[in-house]
């Protein structure tokens, strides 16, 4: 076999594979999710919004079907509501596996898994499996979000079997089957991973008897070094290192530029965005971008796909930011959407034009019964605009209130 | 320690929820989305570096690197092939791209299969156990991802050859188009790798049976444009007992993490 290798043409190949390959520029791409997903490359369709109900009897949570073609005669219409058949779950994040057939869906509050057929037919979800005693199986409670890694998913879970404690993570093969747990020094909440550095990161939050107490009953001595950042070798599933920065780090991203070995997150307690950036030696250095403007309470942290904004939902200052990072050591405030209530939970789309975002967190903060799930446009100047031709109201809904959360688009 | 932002909400709501009264910018919103059909741009078609220590090694993202695999590019590579060297290099000590001491958890039971290597030798994958076996998926019309990771594959074969456990390993390089992929065919293809070996072996068989294989490993295929098709594109690592201990993605498929995996792997055995 030696002798047949070394017959190839090496040198020549490798030039040519470069000289093809670097002129491609920057590209599209369906950011925040899985870089092991198949992404979108086209405009959605469809939009599934994990949602639950806004009063106590109100019956059980949902998965909202949402027309987003706006060549739809139903065009921004809830085309029809999955429910999975209980209530109380908290619904909160969602994620595709990695072929986009299916999506998990996580609830915070009942430690269950609900996952959804997406792909035989993308208008029409189907509840497939629910699954119930997580925190049994795990080790581990408070679901946030799954993640797709090749085959299975990853799902970051806050606090330990009884919702006290730290949490970690856990692994599941797509269709269910649990693999193993993984347990961290603090309240997983969000996993984001660059593959070709052997890298993952856990941000951190609340343990899960935290964030499902009224918000008059959080005590901070419940919580576990909620103002760290977990970074991980990915192959051999083991935290190597923890940075410290300010509390509640929720969202992180990591840049797509080719080569690129920084990202951002945000700190809600801190009101802050901070770089994490791996050096050399596979270490990381980690420090504040900027101070967002005071009361913005940061709640997610979406990107453009070309790395040059990043855009927060302030919950408590009922803002929307843009934030040009083109200058990545000098990030500035870009332009600011008012007027909205309580924006959460955001969603850009794969070429960056349109930002849809809703407006309930948790039922245990949420400060406005103004439920709704609303679009921005986005200019190629980066500014932005509210969309007043899209908007849907979850307050008025004829089968009862509900608070939408996480969005996923097909 | 208090929570500044989450606790001290807003006492009220600030703001009307309707309709800016404001346009949105010259040309919306007709002008953006009616831009989508000259926007459509695939995501992830540009080469990215593969660790620290290796500068000069790409890998395309998302296994959509059509655009920048040109057809001369692709005749050269099923002409030859990528040199160690200019691939992934050996990973040099401390290197964070790659870990020698992987966690490989198990997975689930590799599902049984027999189906017909391009000798027409039938291959039972439990007639396999106490070797790894890398089970890979691909078809031979494809003419970006899969000559790539089979020369990956090419690369890893050789690793472990000038280590000593080739021996120990075999790959299965499975169709996922048996309509197109005869044995002749996959023959001619696994010759052009110079792969075809005892230790490397191309199965397909009749469709429907192999498409059971397929089920089983979760591998659809949908056929998006005529003479492409669309799959997963997962590799499976089997341990020594038929269990799979590892998958892959195809686009972010390093061999020299494969390598130190399969190491591992036989290393459990002793």
């Amino acid at each position: 076999m030696k002798s047949r290798l070394k017959q190839f043409p090496t040198k020549l190949i490798l030039a040519c594979a470069l000289a093809a390959a670097l002129p491609a520029g920057q590209a599209m791409a369906e950011t925040c999710l899985s870089p092991y997903i198949k992404g979108l490359k086209q405009p959605e369709k469809v939009m599934y919004l994990w949602t639950l109900p806004a009063t106590p009897n109100g019956g059980p949570d949902f998965l909202a079907v949402i027309d987003v073609n706006l060549a739809s005669a139903t065009y921004g219409k809830i085309l029809k509501k999955v429910h999975v058949g209980s209530s109380g779950n908290e619904a909160h994040h969602m994620g595709y596996t990695d072929d986009r057939t299916k999506i998990w869906a996580a609830s915070l509050n009942s430690n269950r898994f609900f996952i959804f057929d997406v792909g035989a037919d993308p208008m029409n979800p189907k509840l497939i499996r629910t699954i119930d005693n997580v925190a049994m199986t795990t080790g581990l409670s408070g679901p946030h979000t799954p993640y797709a890694i090749p085959g299975r998913m990853l799902v970051s879970m806050a606090s330990g079997p009884d919702g006290s404690g730290p949490g970690g993570i856990a692994e599941f093969t797509n269709d269910g089957e649990f693999v193993a747990s993984y347990k961290t020094t603090n309240h997983p909440y969000e996993t984001v991973i660059k593959p070709e550095f052997n890298r993952m990161i856990t941000s951190a939050w609340f343990p899960q008897k935290t964030f499902m107490s009224p918000l008059d009953k959080w005590d901070p001595k419940e919580w576990s070094n909620p103002n760290t950042m977990q970074v991980w070798d990915l192959k051999a599933r083991k935290v190597i290192q923890t940075l410290t920065g300010e509390p509640v780090n929720l969202a992180a991203r990591w840049m797509l530029k080719p080569g690129a070995r920084y990202g951002y997150n945000i700190s809600n307690g801190g009101n802050s965005i901070w770089m994490f950036e791996m050096k050399d030696d596979g270490t990381f250095s980690y420090k504040k971008s900027a101070e967002v403007p005071p009361g913005c309470g940061t709640a997610d942290l979406r990107q453009s796909p070309d790395d040059k904004y990043l855009y927060v939902s302030c919950f408590s200052s009922s803002e929307v930011h843009a934030w040009d990072i083109s200058d990545r050591d000098n990030i500035r405030l870009h332009d600011t959407i008012q007027g909205v209530v309580q924006p959460n939970m955001m969603h850009l789309t794969f070429d960056g034009k349109r930002l849809y975002f809703t407006n309930s967190a948790i039922s245990t903060i949420d400060y406005s019964p103004r439920y709704s799930l609303q679009l921005i446009q986005i200019g190629p100047d980066g500014r932005m605009k509210l969309d007043p031709n899209f908007k849907v109201d979850f307050s008025q809904a004829p089968d009862g209130p509900a608070r939408p959360h996480d969005m996923l688009l097909n | 320690m208090m929570l500044e932002s989450v606790l001290a909400v807003a006492p009220a709501e600030a703001g009307g929820f309707g309709p800016r009264a404001a346009p949105l910018w010259a040309g919306e919103p007709g002008a953006a989305r009616g831009s989508y059909a000259l926007d459509r741009e695939d995501p992830g078609l540009h080469l990215i570096p593969m660790g620290r220590s290796s500068p000069r090694a790409w890998v395309p993202i998302n296994g959509h690197a059509r655009r920048v695999l040109t057809w001369p590019l692709i005749a050269l590579l099923l002409s030859g092939g990528l040199d160690p060297a200019v691939a992934h290099d050996t990973p040099q000590p401390g290197d964070p791209s790659v870990s020698e001491a992987p966690h490989l958890a198990v997975i689930r039971d590799a599902p049984d299969f027999t189906l017909t290597d391009a000798a027409g030798r039938p291959v039972q994958l439990s007639a396999l156990r106490g070797r790894v076996v890398l089970i890979a998926f691909i078809y031979t019309t494809c003419v970006d991802a899969c000559p790539l990771l089979t020369q990956r594959m090419v690369l890893l074969e050789q690793r472990l050859q000038e280590t000593g456990l080739d021996a120990e390993t075999v790959f299965l390089s499975i169709t996922v188009d048996p309509e197109r992929d005869s044995t002749q065919v996959l023959g001619e293809y696994a010759a052009r790798f110079r792969a075809a070996s005892d230790r490397w072996r191309f199965l397909t068989d009749a469709p429907d049976r192999v498409r059971r294989v397929l089920n089983a490993y979760d591998e659809w295929t949908r056929q998006p444009a005529k003479g492409s098709l669309d799959h997963p594109a997962r590799l499976h690592l089997v341990d020594s007992n038929g269990r799979v201990r590892e998958i892959y993605n195809l686009a972010f498929f390093d061999e020299r993490q494969a390598y130190f995996d399969i190491r591992a792997l036989l290393n459990e055995r002793s």
